[in-house]
């Protein structure tokens, strides 16, 4: 990654650790909620190319009572492209885990990933200056979660996702 | 081979059903019984030589036959998982189109000659399972060949999907025959614009627009874009054949500048859909590799490069990856749980995705803004050729009037244009273009081919049948496939087989033509499941109400040697097609000779599909 000071504004300021952090945060806390268990840790690797990509969030369901292998069969234009753009996003996304370990969003449990000790209140998810877009990503990082605690193995889950670690 | 024998009611028959069911089957027809009432999920192991994949579906509940529940997993070196890990994570519909895309059955659809009421039908993983099953109730039936054949509408269904699975219809056809729709489409518009330019009353679009930016150029009209064609007419019906000696000189670089911007838009567009369409190609082609092995590599996985290069690194972050110095009991153990799924998922495929449909859509697309490009060509051409009138003009008055009285002349006649060769040259192209698409997607062709395909089988079974002691043994054997049944062709006419006689004739053809089938199949590496099920094969000769512990001792040396010789032609033809494919033989017989004995994985006297334990 490059230096903070280095990255082109838009770039720093779409895919900023804040952001990115929260996000994971929101599917960690989904996930935890539904599991119990933290999420694994390879798996939090699909949040951020999965919440930030405009057309995966359009094309998502209404509710999560859509089974993820059932929506995943049916997206095939989504899940070609989507290793790549994993690859692209791990750089984003070590950092959003570490910046969130440090400021306790998150926190590093056993081989997983689970919510920091942190209380943030409000909800940075429900915060009136949050744009319609911003808004779309918080929500698709809760479908991810709920869809990952009942998804299957993690093996399972990552080939359907078309990556490996 | 793998050979499942015992006595009856052990649950044999009962592995075709539940086979059939956790492939996708709407309905369990697992019968009622002891199967039924003490087992809650039933589970398939699929091995795929590098991967497996897990299918397990919930016994439905007493009465019904339906069960929503499936739990799918999948990965390298897959065994079934623990029971209390079976929950629902897809539905059936998502298994059927998972298994179908595994199976790696492209995109294809049997079109519906026309006259004809049914609906176009695509092959799918319930379609290839056909051929695979063989029950105990259609292995020695005369009339039937296929699984679920006697069922209704399925024979129609077997004959349309046969010509896709055999390798008949070029995997392609898809993809030329919406090309081919989509010229058509094209030419009979072209075909029609030519029409209307020849009806004096008709007015074209193009033409208004042709004569307002004329207009606009002549400074006759005010600039901008060109507003709708009613609208168009009723201004240049107000410019009337009067000049205006103080009208500004006129300005083509306007609307040419209008025009050039469009284009660039336009050609960005285009450069998307290209790409877009590249993307999808080169996804396909590299995920599509089950094909191709060149491209194996390139079907795996997608790292998304979390492991360090190098996993013996000794002390390297496996959040960061950079080095530590002492090393983080947590970053231990993501490290280690890394390189398990890691190492799980190795060798897993990337399923094809079934781009195909996408591709259509994108192709027509680029059709599209391939036209609105010419069009916008045209137009600049045109005003470009009248810029260069303008400047060799010299009065700028006699060139408003000139304009306007070709207004005034355009609004009273409308007439069509002079002859445009070069559209002339368009149709011809397009015309070439459909011939030629046409011809590749002749249905001769599919006709010759398959006739060839069915020749070859024909060979394999006539070359099997010599091992085995038939009514027409030794005499050309071909399948039927408007019939759907075999027939031999003797020096009397064709016999087909429901005019052979005696039970064991049934069950010997039977045999030879799913064997040479599935020699066809795996030959050409057609996306069939490399298995085939056969239910008591032997029972013709050794009939479940003589079976004495599997003793084939009892029956008259007629009917042994008749048993022996099915057994080690299924024996030999699973040795000659492996590896990478089974044949499972369901059976009473259990037979002394080694061959046999060492192919038997479950021997079911005393014990039994459902273990004893289980119902007391």
């Amino acid at each position: 990654m490059l230096p903070w000071g280095d990255r082109p504004l838009e770039e720093a300021s779409l895919f900023n650790p804040v952001f990115c952090a929260l996000l994971l945060r929101a599917t960690v806390k989904e996930h935890r909620a539904a599991a119990k268990t933290p999420l694994s840790f390879p798996l939090a690797f699909l949040v951020l190319p999965f919440a930030l990509h405009e057309k995966t969030r359009l094309a998502l369901p209404a509710s999560a009572r859509t089974m993820m292998t059932s929506w995943l069969v049916d997206h095939p234009e989504l899940v070609a492209g989507f290793g790549e753009r994993a690859r692209r996003m791990a750089d984003t996304t070590r950092e959003a885990i570490q910046f969130g370990c440090h400021y306790s969003l998150l926190r590093i449990e056993g081989a997983g990933l689970d919510v920091g000790k942190r209380t943030v209140k409000p909800e940075p998810a429900n915060l009136a200056e949050n744009t319609e877009e911003a808004r779309a990503c918080y929500a698709a990082a809760r479908l991810l979660g709920k869809w990952l605690a009942s998804g299957g193995t993690v093996p399972t889950v990552m080939s359907l996702w078309g990556v490996s670690p | 081979m793998s050979i499942v024998t015992g006595a009856s009611k052990t649950g044999k028959s009962s592995l075709i059903d539940i086979i059939d069911f956790c492939m996708g089957g709407s309905e369990c027809h697992v019968a009622d019984g002891v199967i039924r009432r003490f087992v809650s999920w039933y589970g398939v192991l699929f091995d795929r030589g590098d991967t497996g994949i897990f299918v397990a579906r919930r016994n439905p509940p007493p009465g019904q036959s339906r069960s929503p529940d499936i739990y799918l997993e999948t990965g390298d070196k897959l065994a079934s998982p623990d029971f209390d890990k079976l929950t629902k994570n897809i539905t059936v519909d998502a298994l059927e189109a998972f298994l179908t895309s595994a199976l790696g059955i492209s995109e294809n659809l049997h079109s519906v000659p026309e006259g004809q009421t049914r609906q176009p039908l695509s092959a799918n993983v319930r379609h290839a399972l056909l051929f695979s099953l063989q029950d105990q109730d259609e292995i020695d039936s005369r009339r039937v060949l296929f699984h679920r054949q006697s069922e209704p509408f399925m024979p129609q269904a077997i004959k349309d999907v046969l010509p896709y699975f055999l390798g008949a219809i070029d995997e392609e056809r898809l993809r030329r025959q919406s090309e081919l729709d989509n010229a058509r489409r094209e030419l009979r518009k072209l075909e029609k614009r030519e029409a209307q330019r020849d009806a004096v009353e008709s007015l074209s679009l193009s033409r208004t627009n042709d004569i307002y930016r004329e207009a606009q150029a002549a400074g006759l009209v005010g600039s901008g874009p060109v507003p709708p064609i009613e609208q168009a007419l009723a201004v240049l019906r107000a410019v009337g054949p009067a000049v205006d000696e103080g009208i500004s000189e006129p300005d083509v670089q306007q609307p040419l500048g209008q025009l050039r911007a469009e284009r660039r838009r336009i050609r960005a567009q285009l450069a998307q859909v290209r790409e877009e369409i590249r993307q999808a190609r080169e996804i396909e082609e590299a995920a599509g590799g089950f094909m191709d092995e060149v491209h194996e590599q390139a079907a795996r996985l997608l790292p998304i490069g979390l492991l360090p290069n190098s996993p013996s690194e000794p002390h390297s972050c496996a959040l960061c990856g950079s080095e530590l110095h002492e090393s983080i009991p947590s970053a231990e153990e993501i490290r280690s749980t890394l390189e398990e799924v890691g190492g799980q998922l190795e060798k897993v495929r990337r399923e094809v995705p079934r781009l195909q449909n996408l591709q259509v859509d994108l192709i027509q697309r680029q059709a599209a803004i391939e036209a609105a490009l010419r069009e916008n060509q045209r137009q600049i051409d045109d005003l470009v050729a009248k810029e260069g009138q303008f400047r060799s003009e010299q009065d700028a008055r006699l060139r408003r009037a000139r304009t306007a009285g070709r207004i005034a002349y355009f609004l009273e006649t409308l007439p069509a244009n002079e002859d445009d060769t070069n559209r002339d040259g368009a149709l011809d192209a397009l015309r070439k273009k459909i011939g030629a698409l046409a011809e590749l997607l002749d249905p001769d062709e599919v006709r010759d081919r398959l006739a060839s395909i069915v020749n070859v089988i024909g060979a394999y079974m006539s070359e099997y049948s010599d091992r085995l002691d038939l009514e027409h043994s030794g005499s050309n054997l071909r399948l039927d496939i408007r019939t759907l049944a075999v027939v031999a062709d003797t020096i009397d006419g064709p016999v087909p087989l429901n005019r052979m006689g005696s039970g064991e004739n049934w069950v010997g053809y039977h045999v030879l033509a799913h064997l040479s089938l599935h020699k066809w199949f795996r030959q050409k590496r057609r996306p069939v499941p490399a298995f085939l099920i056969f239910d008591q094969p032997s029972q013709a000769h050794y009939p479940p109400e003589r079976d004495s512990n599997g003793d084939v001792s009892i029956l008259q040396d007629a009917d042994r040697e008749a048993v022996y010789k099915l057994f080690k032609l299924i024996a030999d033809v699973a040795a000659e097609l492996s590896p990478g494919f089974q044949i499972i033989v369901i059976d009473h017989a259990d037979l002394k000779d080694p061959w046999f004995s060492g192919a038997v994985v479950e021997r079911w006297r005393g014990e039994a599909l459902v273990p004893p334990a289980w119902i007391s």
